[in-house]
């Protein structure tokens, strides 16, 4: 038989038991309630009592009756005989009227008392007659009289022989009926053992049911307890169900340890619409909810919830909310951002100096263009010219003369004069790129230098004019004089070069509070429009400057000679023609400033 | 019973005369009459009580004529009996009363004896309790010695289930002639 099956049957039978243990009980009551009321009913034992009463009394009348006929006749005696009747009658009437009377005359009594009653008042009436007349009563009567008392007897007897057969009766219907509840109540104690006995092993299933489920739970309780997460389990009215002590110590309870079967809001005290309550709602809906990592309110640390509802079959009778400290991966996930920001900046500015460098290097490769390019036109010339005078004299040989061996050697140290010139300028410019030039400041009279350089300009030029005006310009002024000199020479160099005569060169001195400006200005080729600061560049050529001998490295020694006085050298272009290039430099107020 | 009274009257002539004389000598003897005394029977004694009796009339004895015991306080019950049928309207004393009257404390038991010499003892404090009445009169008629007179000690059957039993209707005593106090 199958487990099922089984239950069902002894489960059924059980029931049964019950069932016929509640109809026999009833049957028995109800039989000896019959029973009982039965006994109420019974007034055999009253009417043999009656009986006999009467009876006495006839014969107590009659033996009264005996002594007045013996001539006991005074005044006593008839009042005893009078009372004797009275209670005769009496005793005649209790069982001819009434209750006791009606019960007899449905029997065979009935006549016979009946007669008895009427021959008792037959003798009353032949009694008071012989009271009155002092006479003796008729002894007939008082034989009737005694023979009714005989009857009475009888009759008595056969109301005992028939109460005696009635109790007998009523014995057996008892006895039977006491039997009916006896096997009743036997069967009734069998099925109480059964019952009883299925108490007893259901009680033990029962107890090993528990057992198990304790251990269950006890389980379950290690497997909530193993978890470092915190763990509320909840029911549909929202009561705790279970509970960890991850939880207590995450969240702990204003009442301890005492959450599970309270309210999860009367346990923590939530207020109405607190996010927790707003999540068991929504879970017990029927949703699986998550909230991302969120600080806790008041803590440094970082957690995480999640909700999923608990069903059992196709109804939800719970929820369970996981709590989850995150701290460290939060706070190593916000490192990981904070690394990524830091790298990208590295990145941005690796690459910055990467373009950097490029940029560098681009210039550097414009930078040795422009000096391949300078060198290629500025030095072939001297070269051919040395290479051809050379030629010359190897193809004359003793035929030339003297004065034309003189003529050529001069070209050629012409020529070799203008290499050094170029070789010693690039060599200049590389050492003032490498900050290999001294600079030495100290206080020089500005306008001595500029008309000596003027001087040796004119020297190279004797067809120049120049025209100064230097009136504006302080006693001394504090620069390096070797390298100020360098840089007039280099513009005076510059206006002579890119102009002809006989237009002169102007050269005028300003001066305010803050600087000190020398403007050298020409009426020549000028410059491109946009190459102010290009003209400053190493070896830059302006296009209109092709076919004029220069190495493009003027300027800008000029300008880094300006700028490391704390001026410049800027360029313009002049009204009407012709270019204006302007040095800079600090007055000695603005640099004690 | 008429024809039977007028043949007695001489002797209870006889008897009242006596009585009268009794009374008279009694009323003379008023003022040394005893204090606990009350008047002693004119007529023929219906009912003797004895016991330790708190006023008696005839030496430790109480006995009551027809007029003594109608001078009591009359009570009516109504109830029906085992012995007669359909329900009785009963007159007469209770039984508590006539304590009262003769001064005795309701305790112990009393001795009820009939005229055919039937008795049954009963607690003072039940029978009072169940408001025992010495009955004279049913339904307006006086009761005679042949139809349970002419004291018939009766309950209020009807009202009270407790004293519906066998055993309390043997305290029905008829034919009451004397009443023993214990």
């Amino acid at each position: 038989m199958s487990g099922p099956a089984r239950t069902w049957t002894i489960t059924a039978m059980t029931l049964g038991a019950v069932i016929v243990s509640a109809l026999l009980l009833t049957f028995a009551l109800q039989r000896l309630f019959q029973t009982e009321a039965q006994l109420a009913t019974g007034s055999g034992e009253s009417l043999l009592y009656a009986l006999f009463q009467a009876h006495d009394q006839e014969q107590r009348l009659v033996l009264e009756a005996y002594r007045w006929k013996d001539g006991a006749r005074r005044e006593q005696d008839t009042e005893k005989l009078r009372l004797q009747m009275d209670l005769a009658l009496s005793r005649m009437d209790v069982v001819s009227h009434g209750t006791l009377g009606r019960a007899l005359a449905g029997t065979s009594e009935g006549p016979v008392i009946a007669a008895a009653r009427t021959n008792l008042m037959a003798f009353n009436d032949a009694m008071e007659t012989a009271i009155r007349e002092g006479s003796p009563i008729p002894p007939a009567l008082m034989d009737g009289l005694h023979t009714d008392a005989s009857r009475l007897k009888i009759a008595a007897t056969r109301v005992f022989l028939a109460e005696r057969e009635n109790i007998g009766r009523q014995r057996d219907r008892y006895s039977s009926v006491l039997w009916q509840a006896i096997v009743a109540i036997l069967l009734i104690l069998g099925c109480g053992a059964f019952i009883v006995a299925r108490l007893l092993v259901s009680l033990r299933s029962a107890a090993r049911a528990k057992e198990a489920l304790r251990r269950d739970r006890d389980f379950s309780n290690l497997l909530l307890e193993s978890s470092g997460d915190g763990v509320i389990a909840f029911d549909v009215e929202g009561r705790c169900t279970h509970w960890n002590s991850a939880m207590g110590r995450m969240f702990p309870a204003p009442c301890g340890s005492d959450v599970v079967g309270r309210a999860i809001s009367e346990a923590y005290r939530l207020p109405e619409g607190h996010i927790i309550l707003a999540m068991i709602r929504d879970t017990l809906a029927g949703q699986s909810l998550h909230m991302p990592a969120h600080p806790v309110p008041g803590g440094d640390r970082y957690i995480e919830k999640f909700t999923y509802p608990v069903w059992s079959d196709n109804a939800i009778i719970g929820g369970i909310l996981f709590i989850r400290d995150v701290t460290d991966a939060h706070l190593a996930r916000l490192q990981l951002v904070d690394r990524r920001d830091q790298l990208e900046a590295t990145v941005k500015a690796r690459t910055k100096d990467l373009e950097e460098s490029l940029e560098r290097e681009t210039k550097l490769r414009e930078l040795y263009k422009g000096f391949v390019s300078m060198v290629s036109h500025q030095f072939r010339t001297p070269l051919s010219i040395v290479d051809s005078s050379a030629q010359r004299m190897i193809r004359r040989g003793r035929e030339m003369s003297e004065a034309e061996i003189r003529e050529r050697a001069g070209k050629i140290r012409t020529a070799i004069l203008r290499l050094t010139r170029l070789v010693s300028s690039t060599l200049n410019a590389t050492k003032l790129d490498a900050g290999e030039i001294d600079f030495a400041p100290c206080r020089h009279d500005l306008g001595k230098l500029i008309v000596e350089a003027c001087e040796r300009q004119k020297e190279t030029t004797p067809d120049r004019r120049f025209r100064l005006d230097l009136d504006q310009l302080p006693a001394a002024v504090s620069c390096d004089p070797l390298l100020i000199d360098q840089v007039v020479a280099n513009l005076l160099s510059n206006a002579a070069k890119y102009s002809q005569p006989p237009d002169p060169i102007e050269i005028v001195a300003e001066a305010d509070a803050q600087w000190i400006r020398i403007k050298v200005s020409d009426r020549g080729v000028g410059f491109p429009e946009g190459d102010h600061d290009n003209l400053f560049d190493r070896f830059f050529r302006a296009r209109n400057a092709v076919g004029v001998e220069g190495t493009g490295i003027g300027l800008h020694v000029a300008r880094t000679i300006a700028r490391m006085h704390g001026g410049d050298v800027t360029a313009s272009l002049r009204s009407g023609g012709g270019s204006t290039f302007i040095l800079a430099i600090p007055t000695e107020k603005a640099l004690a400033a | 019973m008429q024809r039977s009274r007028d043949f007695r009257l001489p002797g209870r002539l006889l008897r009242l005369l006596r009585h009268l004389v009794i009374l008279l000598t009694a009323f003379l003897m008023a003022t040394a009459a005893h204090a606990d005394g009350f008047a002693p029977p004119a007529g023929p004694v219906l009912l003797t009580v004895t016991g330790n009796l708190g006023r008696s009339n005839q030496g430790a004895a109480a006995a009551f004529d027809e007029a003594l015991f109608a001078g009591l306080p009359q009570k009516r019950v109504e109830t029906s009996t085992p012995w007669t049928d359909g329900t009785k309207v009963f007159e007469g004393v209770l039984l508590a009363d006539l304590l009262d009257f003769l001064g005795v404390k309701a305790r112990g038991r009393f001795r009820a004896v009939a005229l055919n010499e039937y008795e049954i003892d009963t607690p003072l404090p039940e029978a009072i309790e169940h408001g025992a009445l010495l009955a004279t009169r049913m339904d307006g008629k006086p009761m005679t010695r042949r139809d349970k007179g002419p004291i018939w000690i009766v309950y209020p059957r009807d009202a009270n289930p407790r004293i519906q039993d066998e055993r309390h209707d043997a305290r029905w005593v008829w034919q009451l002639a004397r009443i023993e106090i214990e």
